[in-house]
């Protein structure tokens, strides 16, 4: 049986950098898949026989963006309850409603400072992956 | 019948009973001589009666243009021929010895025939009392009757009347009686056309008629022509020929004189001067009302001019004057002022007609004060050309219409307006010619025409958007008012319609329409431009937080990546470096947050609504206080204040300005941070006041640029957004902001925001 599996869905190579340095100090199982835009993600979501764990989702992506993903994602029945963190840069508030009224499970904004950034991600990750209870100060913080 | 003569006696004593007198002192003297001489009394009564016939018969002659009586002047010139052949009876009188051999019987036939013609002339008189006749033709008529009975007597043709020795023919006694006859008839005939004669004169006429027959009846007894009823006869004979005369005295001169007098009293009570005045200007004649208007008693012997015409009129120049003394032919009327008295006088003179057509005589000269009716007249006048003026004057179009609708008037602005003259205009229907001409642009009908409506009821009416047409065909819009015209009994007699050219407002209302809808595309044009700017301004945005911040956190990433990973293979410098580029990019991706933050706060609605600011700045109070709980601060927070503005910014307002208050307070201790409210001369002001390290006063405007930062990034560390977002939003509810500091002192930062009575945006 295959590890279960993260998916991460990120432009950015430095961002991916960044995020699967953080991961791997969690020492999880998961496989991390990474998608570089919208199209791939759903392709590897519809494409694999189970669905991952946990979905890593930017917003701002090409050929498709988070927020499609997001809805597509969400209408399908493999996917419809899979936890999915928007991660993203945007600090619009219209995208936080969007993407909670769409069925993300956390928003988190990615913050400039590194230290601030994988703390932020480590908590959901940890909370999505039931590793620990994130403390509630802390979640507020976007 | 008698007892008229003594009424007339009394009232003209002098005239009648000097005739009377002399009368009888006559028939005295004549019977004095019967017992002297029987042929001298005859020939003298005779020729007295004669003489009263030719007397009788000149004046009811020459009276007879005055008084156009055919019944007298029938009677002057029937006596006239009696009186001849009673002077031929006389001539041919027995002893008198012209006419021989047979002089009686001459005698007597002149007599018979004389009696007959005067019974006749009296039988016939009376018919002409209305009819008129031709004197000239009675004249001649009789005197050839006259002439003929004496060619006849000469000539022996006559019936004989005295026989010697047989005394009077029986022709001569059956013609007494049949003049007899005749003068009863004449007196029934007098009688029957009295009421076609005067009185007094039907009644003298009666009683000479009724002696005459008296005396004949006397003449049919005598035998002997001495005898005493012969002398009596001849006696009432002249006093029948006096009675005549005296009728036609009465008739023809004294009632004339008596009309006259009475004409010269009424005269005097005409209460306009009246004067007769000559050619020579002066007056002849004056009545009473003149006398007094003069202040004298006698103006006769006067020139009119002085008394009558003003003064400030030489004679020579009044026209007056000029037509008295030259050739008048008619009635002339003068209206004449007086300007020392403001009196005017009508003054008519009318030519005296001389009978016969004579020179003129002079003229009457009637004043006649209307010095009443000039001043109405003027008044009149006067309100007529202010009416005049007026309609003249006036701007605006003004017609009047007739009951019919005809135009009756009109003014110059009507005339310029519709190319219409006055005189084209006026007779002509104003519905048909100006409202709803032949080919005219709108239908009027009729039945809507507010001015014939108003022809109807009598109702003032308005119209704001009507038609008009000029001359030529064209229509112009105009707005007029349509009013009844009443004559005295409150009857329409008519209206008036003062109407306005609108063409410049109805061009000036499209105008503005057209303006207002280029106003509306534009704004909508507008409002689409600054939808799609702000759209761009979000993509703008988003892609700044996104694009920026993504490198940025790669820069810390991977600084922070390489100090954990590496930080044994790098020296101390090296790794500090690495922590200046760590601390950079922070720094920078909070100045693009704070960037960010600026554009939400210029991009986001405002709803505004009261706010407790109090609350609101207790609150952020503690929140500031915190952010670092070690450090002591006094919070000042003035209660009861509240402001009218959007919630959230006004919080965010506030936020900025209590952390940027606790900020650069950090090295105080106790800090202490104001918030309150103040009077300035703008008006109330908020204020939040610290007792920090403050700045100088000549930078104060700087503060609220962006990225303006006073202090060393080290020692502060801010966005360097805050205040210029405290700006934005101030600006945004168009307040103002202003701050005051002095160095190591504090400073104040103050902003004004509308009270609840005033709405934003």
């Amino acid at each position: 049986m295959e590890n279960p599996s993260i998916l991460l869905v990120e432009d950015d190579p430095n961002d991916e950098e960044l995020i699967l340095r953080t991961l791997r100090t969690r020492a999880l199982q998961d496989k991390v898949f990474v998608a570089h835009n919208g199209r791939e993600a759903l392709d590897y979501l519809f494409g694999s026989e189970r669905p991952p764990r946990l979905i890593l989702l930017d917003l701002k992506l090409p050929k498709m963006g988070g927020l499609e993903v997001l809805q597509a994602l969400r209408v399908d029945n493999r996917t419809r309850l899979t936890p999915v963190v928007v991660f993203t840069s945007s600090v619009e508030q219209t995208d936080v409603t969007t993407s909670y009224d769409l069925g993300a499970n956390s928003y988190v904004r990615k913050p400039v400072d590194y230290k601030e950034f994988s703390e932020a991600l480590k908590l959901v990750v940890d909370y999505w992956l039931g590793l620990n209870m994130p403390s509630p100060k802390r979640q507020d913080r976007h | 019948m008698e007892s008229r003569i003594p009424q007339v006696k009394m009232r003209y004593g002098l005239d009648l009973g000097f005739g009377v007198w002399g009368l009888l002192l006559m028939a005295g003297l004549l019977i004095s001589t019967v017992s002297y001489n029987y042929l001298l009394f005859h020939t003298l009564v005779e020729l007295f009666a004669v003489i009263v016939a030719i007397l009788l018969a000149v004046v009811g002659w020459q009276t007879y243009p005055f008084s156009r009586n055919g019944f007298l002047v029938f009677l002057a010139a029937g006596y006239f021929w009696v009186g001849v052949m009673d002077l031929l009876h006389t001539l041919s009188y027995q002893g008198i010895g012209i006419i021989e051999p047979d002089a009686a019987n001459t005698s007597t036939q002149f007599w018979v025939a004389t009696r007959y013609l005067e019974a006749l002339v009296l039988l016939v008189a009376p018919a002409f009392a209305v009819n008129g006749l031709h004197r000239g033709l009675a004249f001649a008529g009789i005197g050839t009757f006259a002439a003929v009975v004496s060619v006849l007597i000469f000539a022996g043709a006559f019936p004989d009347a005295f026989v010697a020795g047989q005394g009077l023919t029986r022709f001569k006694v059956v013609s007494e009686y049949v003049i007899i006859g005749l003068l009863i008839v004449a007196l029934w005939h007098l009688w029957m056309r009295g009421g076609e004669i005067d009185q007094r004169v039907v009644k003298l006429m009666a009683l000479a008629i009724s002696v005459t027959a008296l005396s004949e009846f006397l003449f049919t007894l005598y035998e002997s022509v001495y005898g005493l009823e012969n002398f009596v006869g001849h006696v009432g004979k002249l006093l029948s020929y006096w009675l005549v005369f005296v009728a036609i005295v009465e008739t023809s001169l004294n009632e004339p004189f008596r009309l006259l007098s009475r004409g010269a009293t009424t005269y005097d009570a005409v209460p306009d001067p009246v004067v007769v005045v000559d050619q020579n200007g002066v007056i002849r004649q004056s009545n009473r009302a003149a006398r007094v208007q003069v202040r004298d008693t006698q103006p006769v012997g006067r020139f009119c001019h002085q008394l009558l015409h003003p003064r400030e009129w030489s004679e020579e120049d009044c026209p007056i004057c000029r037509c008295i003394r030259g050739d008048l032919k008619e009635l002339m009327t003068f209206e004449v002022p007086f300007k020392d008295t403001g009196i005017w006088h009508s003054v008519t003179i009318t030519p005296i007609e001389q009978p016969g057509g004579a020179a003129q005589a002079g003229v009457v000269h009637v004043s006649h004060d209307i010095t009443v009716r000039k001043q109405a007249e003027e008044s009149l006048h006067n309100k007529n050309v202010e009416l005049h003026s007026i309609l003249q004057s006036v701007g605006d179009g003004i017609f009047g219409v007739d009951r019919r609708g005809r135009t009756v008037f009109v003014n110059p602005a009507l005339e310029r307006l519709t190319g219409w003259s006055a005189e084209a205009l006026i007779g002509r229907n104003a519905h048909t010619t100006l409202h709803q001409p032949p080919g005219g642009l709108e239908e009027h009908p009729r039945e809507a025409c507010a001015v014939l409506l108003t022809l109807k009821d009598g109702k003032v009416r308005h119209s704001d958007d009507d038609l008009f047409h000029r001359r030529d065909g064209a229509a112009f819009p105009v707005a007029f008012t349509s009013a009844p015209l009443r004559g005295d009994d409150g009857d329409i007699t008519g209206a008036v319609v003062v109407f306005r050219d609108i063409s410049e407002r109805k061009r000036i209302e499209q105008g503005r329409e057209r303006y207002e809808q280029q106003l509306e595309s534009m704004v909508a044009e507008r409002t689409r431009e600054l939808q799609e700017v702000n759209r761009e301004m979000e993509t703008f945005s988003y892609s700044v937080s996104h694009d920026l911040r993504a490198p940025l956190r790669a820069v810390n990433g991977f600084g922070q990546a390489l100090l954990e990973d590496y930080s044994g293979q790098l020296e101390e410098t090296a790794q500090d470096y690495l922590g200046r580029m760590r601390a950079a990019s922070i720094r920078m991706g909070q100045m693009i947050d704070g960037l960010l933050g600026l554009s939400r706060v210029s991009r986001r609605e405002i709803h505004p609504e009261a706010v407790d600011v109090s609350a609101l700045a207790a609150e952020l109070s503690d929140l500031v206080t915190a952010s670092d709980p070690g450090r002591r601060a006094e919070w000042r927070i003035q209660p009861g204040m509240v402001a009218h503005a959007d919630p959230i910014l006004l919080r965010l307002l506030l936020q900025n300005l209590l952390e940027n208050a606790w900020k650069f307070t950090a090295e105080r201790d106790p800090a202490v941070i104001e918030v309150g409210c103040m009077d300035t001369e703008v008006g109330a002001a908020f204020f939040v006041r610290d007792n920090g390290i403050g700045f100088e006063q000549e930078v104060a405007n700087s503060l609220y640029q962006p990225f303006q930062r006073l202090h060393r990034g080290e020692q502060y560390e801010g966005s360097g957004i805050g205040l210029a977002t405290v700006q934005r939003i101030v600006h945004r509810h168009f307040g103002r902001t202003w701050a005051e500091g002095q160095p190591g002192k504090g400073a104040s930062f103050f902003f004004t925001l509308p009270d609840g009575s005033e709405s934003i945006e």
